[in-house]
C-alpha cells in the first residue's frame, strides 16, 4: 500500500483517528507520519530562542560588544554567535548586557536555592587559574615548551593550595 | 573497549513505580562546572584532557552509588556510544561529540554523571514512575558527594554558573516522561501542551531537544533554572503532572466506554503486525509497542506484560539491535532483524518477561 500523503513511499504507519463518532483509517510512510501526523509541533529549540534574544540585547550594547573578558578572552559578539560563555567570570564581565536577557528567559536575575556547602576557590585565584590556562595554551601553540612547563608548575601550585 | 548489557535494561524501565500506567520515568538533572577552568567550548584540548582525568577520578572517589562504572567515550566504538544514548545514560550530543569525555553510571542505571558535556558535569538521577521527591533527594546526595571532591563555579547572585545562561542558577532540569496514547488519539494533546507552555514548561520527545513525540512518549520539563528554588521548580511539576495523568486516564476510560471496538481494533492490529511483519522500522516499532502498552494498561491485552514491552522498546532501538545481533547492520538489515526479534520475543512460549 502506498502512503496516502505522498503517494510515493510504501505506507508503514497505519492508524485510526477518532473524532466524535467519525473514524478515519490513516496510512502513511515514515517520513509523512513524522511531518504530518506526529501530534506535537516542533517544540521551540531553547538554543535558537536564546540566539534571537541575544541578537537584540547585544545590539543595544554597541561598542561594548567588542570588549573582551580579561579572564577567558571571549567577546560579547562571540557569545552572541554561540550562545555559550567562555568562563564563569563572563557572568560578571558582561553583567549589564545579559541582565535584560536573563529577565526574559528566566524567573529573575537572582539565584534562590541550594548553595555549595563548602567554599569554592577565591574569585581572584579562580580567574588567575583560567588566565594561566589560557597562557599555557598560547605557549604550546607557539611551541615555547620551556615557558609552557613553567606555567604548568604555577597552575599546579595555585590549584594545590586548595587541596584540589 | 566495549560495553555489553546483554538483554538487561535499566531499573527505571522496569515498569514499576507510582502512576506507571501513564508515567514512564522521573528524571532530575544538574549542570555543574569546576572553578578555575574555562567552559567546554573555550577549553583547549590539554585543558579538556586535564578535566576529564580529574573528574573521572573525582566521580569515582565520590562513591555516588554502590557500584559505579566509568566509560571513556573517546575510546568507545560508535555503536556503544549510541547504545548509551538509547538507554538515556548520556545525551545524543555527548555520544556524537569528540575529544576527552566520559560517563559514570551506577549498575542499576539510576545515576549517571556525564563528564565534559556542554558543562563539565551533567549529572542525573532517573527512576521509574512518578517519584520526583526521592529522585531529587538522591540527586542532592550525588551533588554533595562530588562537591567534596572538586570546587564548583558558583556566584552568590547568579548561582551555579553554566556555559549557557538557560541553565544558570540551580542548574536544574526536572523531566517527567509520559505515555499519552489516548490524548494523542483524540487530538487533545496540543491543548495540554499549550497550557504547559504557558506556565513555563517545555514539551519534548523521547530523546530530548528537537525530537518529536515518537510512539506517544513525551517529556515535560521546567524551562527556567534561575530565580526559583529547586523545591519550587519540583513543586510546580508535582502540581501539573497529576492533572495530565488524570486527563489521559479520563480519555482512556472514555475511549473504552464509547469506542471500544475502534480501540480494540487498533491494539489488535498493532499486535497483528508485530506478530507477522517481516520488516519493521524503528519508528514503527515504537508506534506499535505504544499501542500494545496501551492495550495492556486498559485490559484488552492479557498475554503480555509491561516489563516485556519495555524490554522490547529498548532492545529494538538501532544500536541495541546491532549489539544483540553482534554485527553492524544497515537500515534495511536492521528493519528485518527488528521484525524477527520482535516476532520471536512475542511468540516465545512464556510470552512474558
Amino acid at each position: 500500500m502506498k502512503c496516502e500523503n505522498c503517494n510515493n513511499q510504501e505506507a508503514t504507519v497505519h492508524y485510526t483517528e477518532i473524532e466524535g463518532a467519525e473514524k478515519h483509517e490513516i496510512h502513511l510512510c515514515e517520513e509523512c507520519y513524522r511531518q504530518k501526523a506526529a501530534p506535537v509541533q516542533q517544540v521551540a529549540d531553547l538554543g535558537e530562542m536564546l540566539k534571537t534574544l541575544l541578537h537584540g540585547a547585544i545590539k543595544e550594547q554597541g561598542a561594548a560588544s567588542k570588549a573582551l573578558c580579561p579572564t577567558c578572552g571571549i567577546s560579547l559578539a562571540e557569545f552572541r554567535g554561540t550562545g555559550r560563555f567562555g568562563c564563569p567570570n563572563d557572568y560578571k564581565v558582561f553583567q549589564d548586557a545579559i541582565t535584560p536577557l536573563l529577565e526574559k528567559i528566566q524567573h529573575g536575575v537572582r539565584h534562590v536555592g541550594t548553595v555549595p556547602s563548602r567554599a569554592g576557590l577565591e574569585l581572584e585565584k579562580e580567574n588567575e587559574l583560567i588566565r594561566l590556562r589560557r597562557e599555557l595554551e598560547r605557549a604550546v601553540q607557539r611551541e615555547e615548551y620551556e615557558e609552557a612547563a613553567k606555567i604548568r608548575d604555577r597552575i599546579r601550585e595555585l590549584a594545590e593550595h586548595d587541596g584540589d | 573497549m566495549a560495553i555489553d548489557f546483554g538483554e538487561r535494561i535499566g531499573q527505571w524501565m522496569s515498569g514499576a513505580g507510582r502512576d506507571s500506567d501513564v508515567v514512564i520515568s522521573s528524571r532530575v538533572r544538574l549542570a555543574r562546572n569546576i572553578a578555575g577552568h574555562r567552559f567546554m567550548s573555550r577549553a583547549s584540548l590539554e585543558e579538556r584532557r586535564e578535566l576529564a582525568a580529574k573528574l573521572h577520578q573525582a566521580v569515582l572517589a565520590a562513591h555516588v552509588a554502590p557500584s559505579v562504572r566509568y566509560a571513556d567515550l573517546e575510546a568507545l566504538p560508535e555503536v556503544d556510544r549510541a547504545m548509551l544514548a538509547e538507554r538515556h545514560l548520556i545525551s545524543r550530543e555527548h555520544a556524537e561529540a569528540e575529544g576527552p569525555r566520559g560517563v559514570a553510571f551506577s549498575e542499576e542505571e539510576t545515576v549517571s554523571v556525564m563528564v565534559n558535556e556542554e558543562d563539565h558535569l551533567r549529572m542525573q538521577v532517573l527512576h521509574g514512575g512518578l517519584d520526583l521527591e526521592n529522585t531529587w533527594s538522591e540527586m542532592q546526595g550525588v551533588d554533595r558527594a562530588i562537591e567534596r571532591e572538586v570546587p564548583y563555579a558558583f556566584d552568590s547572585q547568579f548561582g551555579y554558573l553554566t556555559a549557557c545562561p538557560t541553565n544558570v542558577g540551580t542548574g536544574l532540569r526536572v523531566s517527567v516522561m509520559l505515555h499519552l496514547p489516548a490524548l494523542a488519539m483524540t487530538r487533545e494533546l496540543q491543548r495540554v501542551f499549550n497550557a504547559a507552555a504557558k506556565i513555563d514548561f517545555i514539551v519534548r520527545g523521547l530523546y530530548g531537544e528537537g525530537t518529536q513525540g515518537h510512539g506517544d512518549f513525551f517529556q515535560i520539563s521546567n524551562q527556567k533554572s534561575l530565580g526559583r528554588s529547586e523545591r519550587e521548580i519540583i513543586g510546580s511539576l508535582e502540581v501539573v503532572i497529576p492533572q495530565i495523568i488524570r486527563y489521559e486516564r479520563r480519555v482512556r476510560d472514555g475511549l473504552i466506554g464509547e469506542h471500544r471496538r475502534q480501540v480494540e481494533d487498533r491494539v489488535w492490529r498493532a499486535q497483528g503486525i508485530l506478530l507477522s511483519a517481516r520488516v519493521i522500522s524503528s519508528e514503527e516499532a515504537l508506534h506499535l509497542l505504544s499501542q500494545l502498552r496501551l492495550g495492556i494498561n486498559i485490559g484488552i491485552i492479557k498475554e503480555y506484560d509491561i516489563p516485556l514491552v519495555h524490554r522490547l522498546f529498548m532492545l529494538s532501538r538501532p544500536a541495541h539491535l546491532q549489539k544483540l545481533e553482534g554485527a553492524e547492520l544497515d537500515a534495511l538489515a536492521r528493519d528485518a532483524a527488528r521484525a524477527d526479534f520482535l516476532r520471536r520475543s512475542l511468540t516465545a512460549p512464556r510470552g512474558k518477561a
